[in-house]
């Protein structure tokens, strides 16, 4: 429900980062997605390009990575994919599991000039 | 040429949320952050903790909804500090919110801040707000399914109650199993089952929050 704030908030880091790159056009901008980040790629995706942005981001693409959920347990090292939210080491079953990736909503990288 | 970035979008709210997070903790302010489906209770819940913790814990409300200051008429009621904030249409509170409101809130003097966050099962689970942790509230009226089809919200909470037990006669709600999908999600979680129209279940509930507000200020 919140994809346009958040576009709008990718334009912003992206136009304070072209300013301070000296770059005047961007073409391609790469984003991190978790799948726990509360954000669809789709309504994020149709928000960025539709929202009014000036020439250094029109016709930009964007490109979006979606992160899996993995995790790792603290007490036997195991590391698991835990798509289906159940932290519970599937190897020793403990519940001290820390979230390795999957709430990402990160701007990686950019193609500009 | 290719430009390395790699920068978290909700870096400006993380970090405003850390900013309050360090006021509140100056104050020793234990703060908790409320979060549920719209209707499970979350009003009536804090009504009813206010009602009990009168004399032993100070505590002082924001509360978050899309429209209107139905709530906080509530909860002035109760002769305890509140504020409002409406979202116009948001669908979650947010840091920048809370800072707002913590500017003209009488915090000295308080023990515990509760924030009541907009009724959604979504997107205040990706925010922080500067909370000391997150606490979830399901109804039994919602049904079993909730817990692993909203899963992050009870990821991210530290506390999970399930509330209207009064109302378990009438409903389909098996509540072993909604235990086990709220295990099986978050392990470590604390969980309470409680009433908030007839009191049952909330001593345990109030015991384990004046807990935590007295951990807080142990580390003042």
């Amino acid at each position: 429900m919140h994809e346009l704030a958040i576009a709008q908030e990718i334009i912003r880091t992206l136009e304070d980062s072209a300013a301070a790159n000296g770059i005047s056009r961007i073409a391609l901008v790469r984003l991190a997605v978790g799948k726990m980040s509360t954000v669809m790629p789709d309504a994020l995706r149709f928000c960025f390009e539709n929202l009014p942005k000036g020439p250094l981001l029109d016709g930009a693409r964007l490109e979006i990575g979606e992160v899996e959920v993995l995790a790792r347990c603290r007490d036997c090292g195991a590391e698991f994919a835990a798509g289906d939210y159940r932290f519970v080491c599937p190897a020793c079953a403990s519940a001290e599991i820390d979230i390795v990736a999957g709430r990402e909503l990160r701007i990686e990288s950019y193609e500009g000039e | 040429m290719e430009l390395k970035l790699v920068t978290n979008v909700l870096k400006a709210n993380d970090a405003l949320a850390e900013q309050n997070r360090h006021l509140l903790s100056q104050k020793g302010l234990l703060t908790i952050n409320i979060m549920s489906s719209p209707g499970s209770g979350k009003t009536s819940l804090l009504e009813r903790t206010i009602d009990a913790l009168r004399d032993e814990v100070r505590i002082g409300v924001i509360e978050g909804d899309i429209a209107t200051s139905k709530d906080a008429l509530r909860i002035r009621a109760k002769e305890v500090p509140v504020i409002q904030i409406n979202t116009s249409g948001g669908c979650h509170l947010d840091a920048n919110m809370i800072q707002q409101a913590l500017a003209e809130f009488p915090l000295d003097g308080l023990d515990l801040l509760v924030i009541e966050n907009v009724g959604n099962l979504v997107c205040p689970a990706g925010f922080d707000l500067g909370e000391d942790f997150k606490v979830m509230l399901l109804s039994v009226t919602e049904g079993n399914d909730k817990p692993l089809k909203y899963p992050r919200m009870f990821l991210e909470s530290r506390a999970v109650i399930i509330n209207k037990i009064d109302l378990l006669p009438y409903t389909e709600f098996d509540m072993t199993l909604a235990e086990r999908d709220i295990r099986s999600i978050n392990p470590k979680a604390q969980l309470f089952a409680l009433s908030a129209r007839t009191g049952e279940g909330f001593e345990k509930w109030c015991a384990w929050l004046k807990a935590r507000v007295a951990d807080k200020k142990a580390v003042l």
